[in-house]
């Protein structure tokens, strides 16, 4: 019997969580659905003065339309949204002037749409819920005596932050101007590289509470179907409150949320996402971010800028090889430094290992501690120097040199070797061009020391095989990460390691060409 | 199945998994017998490993969708195909598990002298198995990103060490006649064998005609690699001197005495190039071996079959006291390995034939 009354509670527990589910799936918002407008203008009024009782900047305007026999109407707007201008103009004016409308002969609002109103977009709908969005959006709704359905004017005209330049990627030749928060001034930025009537623009709307619009831009043709079917088919997937930043998009779209290396490429630079377009990448923008995604992101674009392009190639190559070589030494010196010296020191020239010895005569730490205590130190500057204002900024590198530099030394915490390595390692992760992934160095550095502490090279080397292994397993939309490597091909190490000059960058990576069309 | 290779990938593939562990006592297990005319026995090798890479492609081409094991089943019948299952399984397990040994016996000896060998072997097992669960696109990714540095460590280490050649060594050539090239050759047919990797990835390529000339370019590859360490080996050390040594490779390395003060013990950097040599193989005999478990048992399920070799391969590969029982194992290993390439591969390949012959009448 028991046994049967367990059941009988579970099976209860069950039934409360789908309550509980159905609860959770009718938000707030959904109140307004699956209600119509009627004939009534002021049973409509009335009904949506109700739902918006507490937003006081929405403004009710009633006017009488039609210059004789006249018909009570209202406009609806929100105050500060739309353009002053074409409310008074282009709507106002010609709806009280008309001749068309009379109360003895009503007119379709077809006729209206299409004789009287002198602006470019106007819809009619019959349904609160959409009226509702529409006029949250910039929209001016007006109501007229008679009609069930009614006229939403597009008449944004909202307070915009101009074009400006680029604050985190900038470039020394490149264009100047950087994404907004507005999409379409956005997707125009992005138009205006790409004059081809083969750029498609696909918006979505998500968030069920913020309403957000998305847009996924690609070259019709360039980019590989497969590819983009996947990234649809995600976007539609998303089933969130709130979408108010493109990094939200980001993580709900990536595949591996646990990885540390980001997988979509994040730009504020309108030129790069055009680059990308080009090469069959598909950019995903969104509503209220001055930051476009690009997908899918291999590993190789994490160490070109901007600037890769304009200058001459050789440099531009040497230059790039640095970048890797500095990559790896941002991630792996302290680790070596840390096991050559506790593990190796025969590896060193005899010298070296004696003058290091020498330094650390009355050092009273092991070597690890020496290590970790400088890099906590230092990502402790760095969290400092981005979060404060920028006058105070300045103080904390002043402060961080001095007491980095001399006072730890002098005082005999740190050995100055330990001191030259954490410093080389700061001033490596900053030559990474994107500061999203130069994030992910902090992460494999920690680990690469502690790892080297436990078992010296061979610990580095294990820790790097993984790290390769997690890399070259990550997969996002069809392609890997390291596709830019692997399989060997010619044609990738143009822009990739190497840079080859303009005229031998034709074409675009291989692994965006439909893999089903190989034999 | 559903992970698709480009036919480069096949290089990676097949010069990591025959340039592994016997890379470090290779040159000795050949003048013991050939003396200084162990330059021939590899070539000798690299003929055969040409040969047996070949009739792996053919076999492979005449049925596209089916792995080694498999076509062992179709071809020899079911009783016959499950027997030489567990040969092949008996080999590659043994070579995974002496290749850790002798892995872990390396670096003990020259990096990591306080750790006990457990560890190291357990370390290097588990990421093997992490790579292998990521299926053979990962596998193939990781081996491709890897080979530049093994290929460049190699060649620096040749380059190197030619400071200390003495061509000398070389003479008389051809004394002994052709016999102990022979039993030379014979010695390293193990290594050799790792062509046997053509057998298991096959199925796996998009398109496999191209494949051929990257199985010729990375047959001729590894022979030019073992032949190159193999002479350098006996020119630096001479065949008397190179019969003591336990790891000859690591004593060439240790010969190299840079003019500038880089580095002290140049030995030391090609053991961190070694482990990275070493993991290479493992993955790729690994690999081999769970397709073939996984005919041989007639399952489906990779985990099973992945982490059920894990804890046979690591008591294995602990089971020999000391290195000499570890080159006794070794030599067992050999021993399958020719049976392998001398009984199994001609017999398969006449049934093959014959089956062909029947369809075409």
């Amino acid at each position: 019997m028991r046994f049967i009354d367990r059941m009988k509670k579970l099976l209860n527990l069950k039934k409360d969580k789908e309550k509980k589910k159905i609860k959770k799936k009718t938000p707030e918002h959904a109140m307004l659905k699956k209600v119509y407008l009627k004939n009534n203008l002021d049973e409509n009024l009335q009904y949506i003065k109700d739902k918006f009782k507490n937003s006081q900047d929405i403004i009710y305007r009633s006017f009488s339309a039609g210059k004789e026999n006249s018909i009570p109407a209202v406009m609806i707007y929100v105050d500060g949204m739309v353009s002053k201008e074409i409310v008074n103009n282009n709507i106002l004016h010609p709806l009280m002037h008309t001749k068309d409308i009379q109360t003895s002969e009503p007119i379709a609002l077809n006729k209206i749409i299409e004789n009287i109103l002198t602006v470019s977009e106007v819809e009619t709908s019959n349904d609160f819920q959409q009226l509702a969005n529409k006029l949250l959006l910039g929209s001016t709704v007006v109501l007229i005596e008679g009609y069930n359905e009614a006229l939403l004017i597009e008449s944004e005209d909202a307070e915009v932050r101009a074009v400006e330049e680029p604050n985190n990627e900038q470039t020394l030749r490149g264009p100047r101007d950087s994404f907004v928060e507005g999409i379409q001034s956005n997707i125009v930025l992005i138009r205006k590289r790409i004059c081809n009537p083969r750029l498609a623009v696909e918006f979505f709307t998500l968030g069920r509470q913020t309403q957000t619009n998305i847009a996924l831009v690609y070259l019709e043709g360039t980019a590989s179907s497969s590819i983009l079917n996947k990234i649809r088919d995600k976007i539609k997937k998303i089933n969130e409150d709130t979408i108010t930043n493109s990094a939200n998009v980001e993580q709900l779209i990536e595949e591996h949320k646990w990885s540390i290396f980001p997988q979509i490429m994040a730009t504020e630079r309108p030129d790069r996402i055009a680059g990308g377009i080009l090469e069959g990448r598909i950019a995903i923008m969104v509503d209220g971010t001055p930051i476009g995604l690009i997908a899918p992101t291999t590993f190789a674009m994490y160490f070109n800028s901007a600037d890769d392009y304009v200058e001459r190639s050789v440099i531009t190559s040497m230059v790039r090889v640095m970048r890797y070589i500095s990559y790896l030494i941002a991630t792996t010196l302290p680790a070596l430094y840390t096991a050559l010296t506790a593990f190796h020191p025969g590896m060193l020239p005899t010298r070296f290992v004696l003058y290091i010895t020498g330094t650390r005569v009355g050092l009273p730490f092991p070597f690890l501690v020496e290590i970790l205590f400088m890099e906590f130190t230092l990502e402790m500057l760095l969290e400092a120097a981005v979060r404060l204002p920028k006058p105070v900024g300045q103080t904390v590198g002043i402060v961080g040199g001095l007491v980095i530099g001399q006072a730890v030394v002098q005082a005999g915490i740190v050995s100055p070797i330990v001191v030259i390595i954490v410093a080389l390692t700061a001033i490596t992760s900053f030559a990474s061009p994107n500061y999203t992934f130069s994030l992910s160095n902090r992460v494999i550095r920690i680990g690469l020391i502690i790892i080297a502490a436990t078992w010296g090279l061979y610990g580095i080397v294990i820790g790097w095989l993984i790290i390769l292994i997690h890399m070259a397993s990550m997969e996002s939309f069809g392609v890997r990460y390291l596709e830019d490597f692997s399989p060997y091909r010619l044609e990738e190490l143009r822009d990739t390691i190497f840079k080859a000059p303009k005229w031998l960058l034709k074409g675009n990576p291989q692994y965006f060409k439909d893999k089903n069309t190989k034999e | 199945m559903k992970d698709k290779l480009d036919s480069v990938n096949m290089l990676a593939l097949i010069i990591h998994s025959m340039v592994g562990v016997r890379l470090l006592t290779l040159p000795r297990d050949i003048v013991q017998y050939a003396e200084n005319d162990g330059w021939m026995s590899v070539i000798l090798a690299t003929i055969l490993s040409l040969m047996m890479g070949f009739s792996f492609y053919w076999i492979g081409t005449k049925h596209p969708k089916l792995n080694f094991s498999q076509i062992c089943e179709v071809v020899l019948g079911k009783f016959m195909g499950k027997l030489i299952m567990v040969g092949i399984a008996a080999y590659t397990m043994l070579s995974i598990a002496l290749s850790l040994r002798a892995f872990g016996d390396s670096l003990k000896i020259f990096i990591l002298d306080t750790t006990p060998l457990y560890i190291i072997v357990l370390v290097m097992l588990l990421t093997s198995v992490y790579c292998l669960r990521g299926g053979i696109k990962t596998i193939s990714i990781v081996f491709d990103l890897l080979l530049p540095f093994v290929i460049l460590s190699i060649v620096f280490l040749i380059l190197l060490a030619t400071t200390n050649m003495e061509s000398k060594n070389l003479l008389p050539v051809f004394y002994g006649g052709p016999k102990p090239v022979f039993q030379g050759f014979l010695e390293i047919v193990h290594p050799f064998l790792g062509v046997g990797v053509i057998g298991y990835v096959m199925p796996h390529f998009y398109q496999v005609k191209k494949v051929k000339l990257w199985i010729l370019l990375a047959i001729l590859g590894v022979g030019l690699t073992y032949f190159f360490i193999v002479i350098m080996c006996i020119m630096v050390f001479g065949s008397q001197e190179l019969q003591r040594l336990i790891f000859p490779t690591i004593s060439l390395s240790k010969t190299i005495q840079l003019d500038v003060e880089i580095f002290e013990r140049a030995e030391s950097l090609f053991m961190t190039a070694w482990i990275p040599i070493s993991f290479t193989t493992i993955v790729s005999y690994y690999f081999s071996s769970s397709l073939n478990l996984k005919a041989l048992f007639n399952t489906k399920r990779d985990d099973l079959i992945i982490y059920g070799q894990l804890p046979i391969l690591f008591v294995m590969a602990l089971i020999p006291q000391n290195i000499v029982q570890v080159y006794y194992y070794l030599s067992i290993n050999n021993i399958l390995a020719q049976v392998l390439s001398f009984g199994l591969m001609p017999l398969i390949l006449i049934a093959t034939f014959i089956k062909e012959r029947r369809k075409s009448i």
